[in-house]
């Protein structure tokens, strides 16, 4: 989507067009979800995380600077989502592993994970598995710096400012996660398919 | 193997498009970065569930016609207030209007009037009082004072001397007379 585009969807959508929400959801949802998911593990929780980033879209629109850019902005808000969801989730462990019971996936587990993912790219379950589990090993701002570097295409810089951190610490942290991540599907590929 | 921070920040500014000079070091680590992210990046990829982005939408369709019942409840709310106010006024008396400010003569001429005369009948009742009880000391009797006080005294006495059964034996002899 370019620049006009976007301008367009935020001024119609500020303007109330059920039809630029339904925009939104078409050019950033699939992103978005994918980010959600991969943060919580969760297919539930990353439903529930995009309505909610929805309704406070629809809340904070108006608070958006046009001078600004837009995905930076839209993802630190699904940044603080997922933290607010993770530090609750850890304050009460109980509601989460009920949640798991039902089949749905939950945070509890989620930094396990068990959740069966709707994963698109990869071909053996043992490699998704590796994944989840790498990325369950990695601390947590560098779990979110890996995923907003890819799912909101954050640059470096971004990424530095919000984790309010050094260009070089921004960069060492994602590429000493990247590296993680990369050796933990290695080894999955490397072990003899059950 | 920890390598220079200024390498890691020209590489991070590299990376995100800026159009810098690399050494052969700090390419070396750009490349390798790259080659970390490629296979990781495939592998985060995720599929979105057919109906949740419809389901999303359906929520927030929902949520903002709540929102829009809010809004006109409160308005209807306030408009009825509004109505309520308007109708309380109409219907109150009239307050006579205020008097404004008194003009500085009047205030004046308020300020410098002598009290006296308001007073003259009060200093002379009592002067009257102080004389009559000046001339019952003088004629030696015992004041008015004095003698509701003995009466007092003595009513108290008869009270706490009588004996109240006597007395309602006399009542009741009486009442068995009169049967």
């Amino acid at each position: 989507m370019d620049a006009q585009q976007l301008r367009a969807m935020i001024r119609q959508a500020r303007a109330g067009s059920d039809e630029a929400y339904r925009d939104f959801l078409t050019a950033y949802g699939a992103r978005l979800y994918g980010y959600f998911y991969r943060a919580t593990s969760s297919a539930h929780d990353a439903e529930d995380l995009l309505g909610e980033l929805m309704l406070r879209l629809l809340r904070r629109l108006g608070d958006y600077d046009e001078r600004g850019r837009f995905e930076p902005w839209l993802f630190s808000i699904a940044a603080n989502l997922v933290r607010d969801r993770i530090r609750r989730a850890r304050t009460r462990p109980a509601p989460a592993s009920l949640e798991a019971d039902e089949g749905r996936g939950s945070l509890s587990e989620t930094l396990g994970g068990a959740d069966p993912p709707p994963d698109a790219g990869l071909a053996r379950a043992e490699d998704r598995a590796a994944l989840r589990a790498a990325l369950a090993t990695l601390d947590e701002e560098s779990r979110q710096m890996v995923l907003l570097r890819h799912f909101a295409e954050m640059s470096f810089k971004d990424i530095a400012d919000m984790f309010e951190c050094p260009l070089g610490t921004a960069l060492a942290k994602v590429h000493r996660a990247l590296k993680a991540l990369r050796r933990a599907m290695e080894e999955a590929d490397h072990e003899p398919a059950e | 193997m920890s390598r220079p921070n200024e390498d890691l920040e020209r590489v991070a500014r590299w990376l995100d498009g800026e159009a810098i000079e690399l050494t052969a070091d700090q390419r070396a680590l750009a490349d390798e970065l790259a080659a970390d992210e490629a296979p990781v990046a495939v592998a985060l990829d995720v599929e979105v569930p057919p109906g949740a982005l419809h389901r999303v939408h359906a929520r927030l369709r929902r949520s903002r016609r709540a929102g829009r019942w809010v809004r006109v409840r409160v308005a209807v709310a306030a408009a009825a207030a509004v109505v309520v106010g308007v109708g309380l006024l109409w219907l109150a008396p009239q307050a006579p209007a205020p008097a404004g400010p008194v003009p500085f003569e009047t205030y004046l001429a308020e300020m410098a009037r002598d009290p006296a005369p308001d007073l003259q009948a009060e200093v002379e009742a009592l002067e009257m009082e102080i004389a009559q009880t000046r001339a019952q000391v003088v004629a030696g009797g015992p004041s008015e004072v004095t003698v509701a006080l003995a009466k007092l005294a003595e009513d108290i006495r008869s009270c706490l001397v009588e004996d109240p059964q006597d007395e309602d034996e006399a009542i009741w002899r009486q009442w068995v007379d009169n049967l």
